[in-house]
């Protein structure tokens, strides 16, 4: 049940003006118990970027807290206490059979499991850690968690060298056979967030809304429960994906009036890159600080992307340049898509530092990991992948400092983040061997 | 029988062995011994086939859209907003590829109150009230009163307002007033309309208790009307202080009462709402239109258990006192959000079985209908499956032929050929402008026109779909000729000509083919070589290993793109497979990277001859395009792909000998694409299914 003086989200949304980002007002902080709680959530953020890195570009060349910030991770000059750079850790389940280092890196990028090779029959990966983390706290908010990206996919082709696109466009993993499709037109995820309940609904309109939303989903859970009396084992497991979403739709409707109220501008339509990535960025932010998720993943491209950089003077195409040859110029074009892509996550990481909350700014209370799903594009390796750690995930790490590590799993470094939300992670990955060493 | 392959044959004796290895590192399966050492046919006309099966099919966003259209007659596209669908086996229609997180059924949840928010709007949802504040109107006499709250009628006079009725019929006038009470007799006043008297109404009320008088209209045509609000009996006696008058508040005007207004889409209602909950018991009624509309939507007769349930779903809402739309609403909402809606589902009398069994006539419907339309039955195909007449052959072929000549096959134009010929990567293009000056948004629009109007073609007239390799007519507006340097046709609309042959005719000489198989500043001989082994000899190489040195781009390798080509495929762990590869790309040096010809590559002269390991010779895309049409496996790829598609699965090992069965349909049945349609859709792989082994 609102208070009366709460404003509702749709009436500042109606009022023009308001701003993306804004700190929020005093008025709007919701009065649910979740959000009482004296301490700000813990947030987790998964971000991908395709096609590897040029290393040589990117790792520092001292250990330490005085590292230094080579060409591609220069943009990060004004965030460089916050953040961690990790070398040497390996996603060895990544490795495919035969080629098709880009799908298999991809599926296995937060699942550390060993993606099955097809191009589309029995398709069985690993759940992966923002899933696990969604699992056990998910609960708390109005979406247990967000999939989120800058590009749908093309629409021809195969994905890669016999693996299904499946792997090649999802790193969240709900299940081993269920990869979990990412929101990619900001302005659509602007009316998910948002286009909850209308406010200028009665108490009694709304009741009846829930009642009759309710009711029809009652009609096709039972439609799904009778047809699966009927079906094999393949379709059974089918049903059962519609199934799971069914209820995650009714949960959400029983949250409904609780929602956090929020100020938010409907982002531009550009299709410019650009443009898609910043209204992104806008909106990852803007669902932490409402509290309508805590956990996100995004992906900048799929795997192998083949996305051209004209607009940085890299007019040729990120996945034919990846296989580089040990050609200077490729070298200088990758090492500037590569710092484009740093400077896109900067723009994250700024503006959640920009934002204050109890125990210190957003970034504090958060964790921010940062990778690709190879490490060099000629050589595509799944070791001494390129990895951040931005963020202090409410004290769960100490930042500011390049840590070295010798092909230690990287199933390790989800451990410790599933810990930082307080999630156990202590079985998440094969070849985990435990938390990982050195982060605090 | 099929000839021998020639191609594969050689291609591995040379070593390039992924060619014929199925990812899961078996052989991939042949109609003949790949070794070459037996000529015993694997394939034997007439002995049953294994169907396999499907997996329960999600309709993918084309389908969605192209459903909802169908069923419901609306040009909404909700599936723009949809996730975008995972691709398999080069298609997006791949039944075991097609999840359902929940952000599709979230957006199922709203597409499917938007659609029935859609057809069961009504422009004007009931009474619309006007009030007119007096004192803005002001009076024939008087003044403001109470600070200019109210209209003090001091003597006999009116206060009169003009209004607009755009629905004839039933209206309420109402004003607030009360009297200043002196005489004998309380305050007198008169609603009138248009002049006419509504009756003189007592008012003794005073400032304390206003009273507000109501008087109901039935019959106000359209058009302009007078609402005047009279005092009748003014009283003033000076000597003893004592003044009557009438204060007004307010006039306003309520309606149209008792009025139901037409749908905004009539059709699109009518067609839902098939009988009239006034004229007949109202659950009759709504099972009536539920037993009608979820046997559309679900694509089969609907139990009278899901009828029934349907209607208790409607009284939900009659039980809230909503009305009778809003609870047809609800149970349409409910078919929309049903799996028998969003998902294609074929049962198996028993899951566990691996005994094949005929489709039900509506199944089958069903499938031929998302083959050939990416969309639900028609009418027409109903009635054949009511009466089960589908099942028989000659019915089946008689529908390809109707259904290919209908306005949805485009989603075969779309869907089928946009994949397989990549024609749909066109959107995704990006040539370098500063490289290819003439390009365009323009120029890329007359491409995609030139090849949907080109495949379409093949689809409705009877030619050989082969013929796709070198048509004796092509489509071009004047843009495109210059593009092409052909003679203009004096359109601004893409349109038919012959083709002369000399350096433009077929599939391969095509601005779409030629961009999409190129890099943003060159051509790519070697992507096209293998867009040719792949799409039309379904010979796709293996990938090369990761290690390899790519295509030297700088300036340290010089000639042409063919001459860095060749320099850079001489490693021998990479010959074995470019042999054949790269001299089908050559062929088509004469063409750029946007399709425009070209002599020279810059500043080199281009070379389009090529060998291939048989010795087969060839100069030229056009010379090219008739080995390719010539080659035994041309037919049984393009039956491949149609396979993949038209199923929604991949080719599986046991398919081998259907896929034979089909093509030499497709082939004596004259080659056209009909007939390859024809083909497959009589073939027991598509009348027919199997379960699973649990």
């Amino acid at each position: 049940m609102k208070k009366p003086w709460m404003i509702s989200r749709r009436t500042l949304l109606r009022g023009a003006g308001a701003a993306i980002g804004l700190p929020m007002l005093e008025a709007m902080v919701p009065s649910t118990a979740r959000a009482q709680s004296a301490a700000a959530p813990k947030r987790l953020l998964f971000y991908y970027v395709p096609c590897g890195i040029h290393m040589p570009a990117w790792t520092p060349s001292n250990e330490g807290a005085g590292y230094d910030l080579k060409t591609i991770l220069s943009p990060l000059e004004s965030l460089k206490d916050q953040v961690l750079v990790l070398s040497g850790l390996e996603n060895r389940n990544a490795r495919p059979d035969g080629p098709g280092d880009h799908a298999s890196g991809t599926g296995a990028f937060l699942t550390c499991a060993h993606p099955f090779k097809t191009s589309g029959a029995n398709i069985r990966n690993g759940i992966s850690v923002d899933q696990v983390a969604a699992n056990a706290i998910g609960s708390e908010t109005l979406f247990a968690s967000l999939q989120l990206g800058s590009d749908g996919g093309a629409g021809t082709g195969n994905c890669d060298s016999g693996y299904s696109c499946a792997y090649a466009r999802n790193i969240s993993w709900a299940s081993e056979t269920q990869p979990l499709p990412k929101e990619t037109n900001p302005r659509a995820l602007f009316d998910r967030l948002f286009g909850g309940t209308d406010p200028l609904a009665t108490l009694e309109q709304q009741r009846r809304r829930r009642l009759y939303r309710r009711s029809v989903l009652d009609f096709v859970k039972q439609d799904a429960a009778t047809l699966k009396t009927k079906l094999g084992r393949t379709d059974n497991r089918k049903m059962d994906e519609y199934l799971t979403s069914i209820r995650e739709i009714e949960m959400r409707i029983e949250m409904e009036g609780l929602e956090p109220v929020c100020a938010a501008e409907r982002p531009d339509g550009s299709d410019d890159i650009r443009a898609r990535v910043r209204n992104m960025t806008d909106l990852m932010v803007l669902a932490f600080q409402c509290d309508f998720t805590r956990i996100t993943t995004f992906m900048l491209g799929n795997a192998g992307h083949n996305r051209s950089f004209s607009f940085i003077g890299v007019p040729e195409q990120h996945h034919d340049l990846s296989h580089h040859q040990n050609d200077q110029q490729k070298f200088a074009k990758l090492t500037d898509i590569g710092r484009w892509e740093v400077e896109q996550l900067a723009m994250l990481l700024t503006k959640m530092k920009a934002i204050e909350e109890p125990g210190g700014t957003m970034l504090d209370n958060s964790l921010v990991f940062f990778s690709s799903e190879i490490s060099d594009g000629n050589r595509h390796n799944h070791d001494d992948l390129p990895v951040l750690l931005a963020g202090g995930g409410g004290g769960a790490v100490r930042s500011g400092r390049h840590v070295r590590y010798d092909r230690t799993p990287i199933a390790n470094l989800f451990r410790s983040m599933l810990g930082s939300v307080g999630v156990d992670g202590s079985n998440f990955g094969e070849d985990g061997t435990g938390p990982l060493a050195n982060l605090t | 029988m099929r000839k021998p392959l020639t191609i594969s044959v050689l291609v591995l004796a040379v070593g390039c062995r992924g060619l014929i290895e199925d990812p899961n590192g078996g052989s991939l399966p042949r109609p003949d011994d790949p070794n070459g050492t037996t000529n015993q046919p694997l394939c034997v006309a007439g002995e049953p086939r294994d169907p396999g099966r499907v997996t329960i099919h999600r309709i993918n966003r084309a389908e969605y859209d192209n459903t909802v259209r169908d069923l419901l007659q609306t040009s909404a596209r909700p599936a723009v907003d949809f996730p975008h669908d995972d691709h398999g086996y080069g298609f997006d229609n791949i039944a075991d590829v097609l999840s359902t997180a929940p952000l599709l059924v979230e957006k199922y949840e709203s597409a499917a109150t938007l659609l029935v928010d859609e057809v069961l709007a009504k422009p004007f949802e009931g009474s619309v009230r006007i009030q007119y504040e007096a004192e803005t109107i002001g009076g024939s006499v008087g003044n403001p009163y109470g600070g200019g709250t109210a209209w003090n009628l001091f003597s006999n006079g009116t206060v009169s307002q003009t209004f607009q009725v755009e629905i004839a019929g039933a209206y309420q006038l109402s004003t607030r007033v009360f009297g200043q009470q002196a005489g004998a007799d309380p305050a007198r006043v008169e609603l009138r309309i248009d002049g006419r008297s509504l009756g003189p109404i007592d008012v003794p009320e005073t400032s304390a208790n206003p009273r507000t008088v109501e008087i109901r209209v039935d019959d106000l045509a359209a058009g302009e009307h007078t609402f005047a609000v009279a005092f009748l009996n003014d009283f003033y006696d000076p000597d003893a202080g004592a003044d009557r008058n009438l204060i007004v508040d307010w006039l306003a005007v309520d309606g149209p009462l008792d009025y139901t207004a037409p749908p905004t889409n009539p059709a699109a209602y009518q067609s839902v709402m098939v009988c009239d909950p006034a004229m007949m018991d109202r659950d009759e009624c709504a099972a009536e239109i539920f037993r009608r509309f979820a046997k559309r939507a679900w694509r089969r007769p609907v139990t009278e258990d899901e009828v029934t349930r349907l209607v208790a779903l409607a009284n939900i809402a009659f039980a809230e006192g909503d009305d009778f739309d809003t609870g047809i609403g609800l149970g349409m909402q409910a078919i929309l959000l049903s799996p028998h809606f969003l998902f294609r589902v074929e049962l198996d009398p028993d899951p566990a079985s691996m005994e094949p069994h005929a489709l039900s006539p509506h199944e089958l419907a069903t499938r031929l209908s998302y083959f050939l339309w990416s969309s639900m039955p028609d009418d027409h195909l109903f009635a054949l499956a009511d009466d089960g007449t589908i099942t028989n052959p000659e019915v089946l072929r008689e529908e390809v032929r109707r259904m290919l000549q209908d306005p949805k096959a485009d989603a075969l134009v779309d869907n089928f050929a946009g994949q397989w010929l990549y024609t749909r990567a066109l959107d995704d293009a990006f040539p370098d402008p500063a490289v290819y000056t003439s390009w365009n948004d323009d120029l890329k629009a007359s491409m995609a026109t030139e090849s949907r109007m080109f495949v379409k073609t093949f689809l409705t007239q009877d030619i050989p779909f082969i013929d796709l390799l070198d048509a004796d007519f092509m489509f071009l507006d004047d843009r495109l000729a210059r593009h092409y340097g052909l003679p203009e046709p004096g359109s601004d609309e893409v349109v038919r000509v012959a083709a002369t042959g000399e350096h433009r005719g077929g599939l391969l000489t095509q601005g779409t083919f030629l961009t999409v198989t190129s890099r943003p500043k060159r051509t790519a001989p070697v992507i096209r070589g293998k867009w040719i082994l792949e799409q039309l000899l379904c010979q796709a190489p293996p990938p090369p290993p990761a290690d390899v040195p790519g295509f030297p781009e700088g300036m340290a390798v010089t000639g042409s793109v063919r001459e860095r080509t060749e320099a850079h495929r001489a490693d021998p762990k990479c010959i074995g497979c470019h042999q054949v590869m790269d001299p089908l790309g050559f062929a088509l040096e004469h063409y750029d990277g946007v399709g425009q010809w070209r002599t020279e590559d810059e500043g080199y002269p281009v070379d389009a001859s090529g060998v291939l390991p048989d010795g087969r010779s060839f100069l030229g895309g056009i010379e090219l395009a008739q080995i390719i049409k010539n080659d035994d496996n041309t037919p049984h790829c393009m039956t491949e792909h149609a396979f993949v598609y038209a199923l929604g699965r991949g080719r599986e090992r046991y398919d081998t000998c259907a896929l034979d069965d089909m093509t030499n349909a497709f082939v004596e049945g004259g080659g056209t694409f009909s007939a390859l349609v024809e083909a497959m859709v009589t073939h027991p792989t598509f009348t027919t299914r199997r379960g699973e082994p649990e």
